[in-house]
């Protein structure tokens, strides 16, 4: 895929995302975690469980079921809480919802934030790397007579033309290999519920995964440099000029 | 394969009751549905976008929200055993507008209830503090906050407007977080 990048003046993003998962050190523990979101108070005064919740059914005992909430690690969020780390100790996820500034600003925060982790908890590698940016195009439907999708999306859900074009909802994914590096990207288009009246807003969900991996943190890093490359590739391979035009 | 039956099993009555159940009240009309939920396989697959994504978390939580809103539209009076008059369409609008204002600030509403005074509710809850804004029959909004420690706070809305619904929020919030 060819590495081509633009900077929008109004690009869509509604949320972007580096997700690491690690293989853990054997001494790490959810006090660690605790320890980073002390450190990071002042710029994540937020604080959550994050749970998992665990069902047990006894098929030789009709109704019986039991279920268990453990909190396996802590959600951090910024004041606003646009920016919001969830971190466990297999598990760095940093997410920036909109406003989205730019990347560098973006990924130098992910990692201000990853050092304090690593600085706690001691993952060993990384197993799982991943870049997501989650864009909402908000398309102008002014009569309500909805959108042709085809316009604005070069990557889009196809239907036979002998049955009905007008859509009620739709879900669409593929995953893509790709090769630097060797991972795959995973598309998702959806809808949501319009931001405003007068559109309608389309997702259009890009991440790119490189996964069963043993990466040093520079490796991860670098990963995540290109998979960002690759990601920018995918989108602007997916959107059409008409889109450009509403993002400019 | 077509069939057609014979003219004199047609029982006109009845096919009309099943063209038409909402004329005939044997089923909500689409007006007192108001947005049909979403299929369940549908709303899996968005759930499944959820991992490592607050938008798509926030999303789903709106889903469930609007769901439950349209479904207040079902409610009769006395919906609670008792004397509870039903959330009517003033109230309904403004919750609906109300939620559009909180998806904005990446608010993240417990549940949407119907209110035993007439009118529809947005509840938060975190760990031990719980809060709502409800919206009345009559128009009118009332913030409630309590939890473990002090006494409840109560206050009215001046108004239902957006920047309304963003400072009761925002109140709310460091409510929640204190």
């Amino acid at each position: 895929m060819k590495n081509r990048s633009r900077h929008y003046a109004h690009a869509p993003i509604t949320e972007a995302v580096i997700a690491f998962h690690c293989e853990e050190s054997n001494e790490s523990t959810l006090g660690d975690i605790l320890q980073v979101a002390a450190q990071l108070k002042d710029d994540y005064p937020k604080r959550s469980d994050v749970a998992q919740v665990q069902f047990r059914l006894d098929t030789a005992v009709p109704q019986s079921s039991n279920a268990g909430r453990e909190t396996i690690g802590y959600k951090i969020a910024s004041g606003d809480e646009k920016s919001i780390a969830a971190l466990t100790p297999s598990t760095f996820t940093f997410s920036r919802l909109a406003p989205y500034d730019r990347w560098e600003t973006f990924r130098d925060e992910a990692r201000r934030v990853w050092s304090a982790y690593a600085s706690f908890c001691h993952p060993r590698t990384v197993t799982r790397v991943g870049v997501r940016y989650i864009n909402r195009v908000d398309i102008p439907d002014p009569h309500g007579a909805g959108v042709d999708l085809d316009v604005y999306f070069r990557t889009a859900p196809r239907i036979a033309s002998e049955l009905p074009q007008a859509m009620k909802a739709y879900f669409f994914r593929v995953e893509l290999p790709i090769q630097r590096p060797n991972g795959i990207v995973i598309i998702t288009e959806t809808g949501v519920p319009p931001a405003a009246p007068n559109v309608v807003s389309a997702i259009l969900d890009i991440d790119a995964v490189v996964q069963n991996v043993q990466l040093g943190v520079e490796d991860a890093w670098g990963a995540v440099e290109q998979l960002r490359n690759e990601k920018n590739a995918v989108f602007e391979a997916c959107i059409t000029d008409a889109t450009r035009e509403l993002i400019e | 394969m077509a069939c057609v039956l014979p003219y004199h099993q047609l029982d006109y009555e009845n096919a009309e009751r099943r063209r038409y159940p909402a004329i005939f009240r044997e089923a909500p009309s689409s007006r007192q549905l108001g947005p049909q939920p979403l299929d369940e396989i549908y709303r899996d697959q968005l759930l499944s976008l959820t991992v490592d994504s607050r938008y798509f978390e926030l999303e789903h939580v709106y889903t469930r929200l609007r769901d439950q809103l349209a479904a207040l539209r079902l409610l009769p009076d006395g919906w609670d055993g008792y004397c509870a008059v039903a959330p009517n369409e003033v109230s309904i609008d403004i919750a609906s507008r109300a939620i559009d204002v909180l998806r904005k600030a990446n608010a993240d509403p417990t549940a949407i209830l119907p209110a035993a005074d007439g009118g529809a509710g947005i509840c938060f809850m975190k760990d031990e503090h719980y809060a709502h804004i409800e919206f009345g029959n009559s128009g009118e909004a009332w913030a409630l906050m309590y939890g473990p420690s002090g006494p409840p706070q109560t206050w009215q809305l001046g108004s239902t407007n957006a920047d309304a619904i963003t400072a009761t929020w925002t109140r709310i919030n460091a409510y929640l977080q204190s």
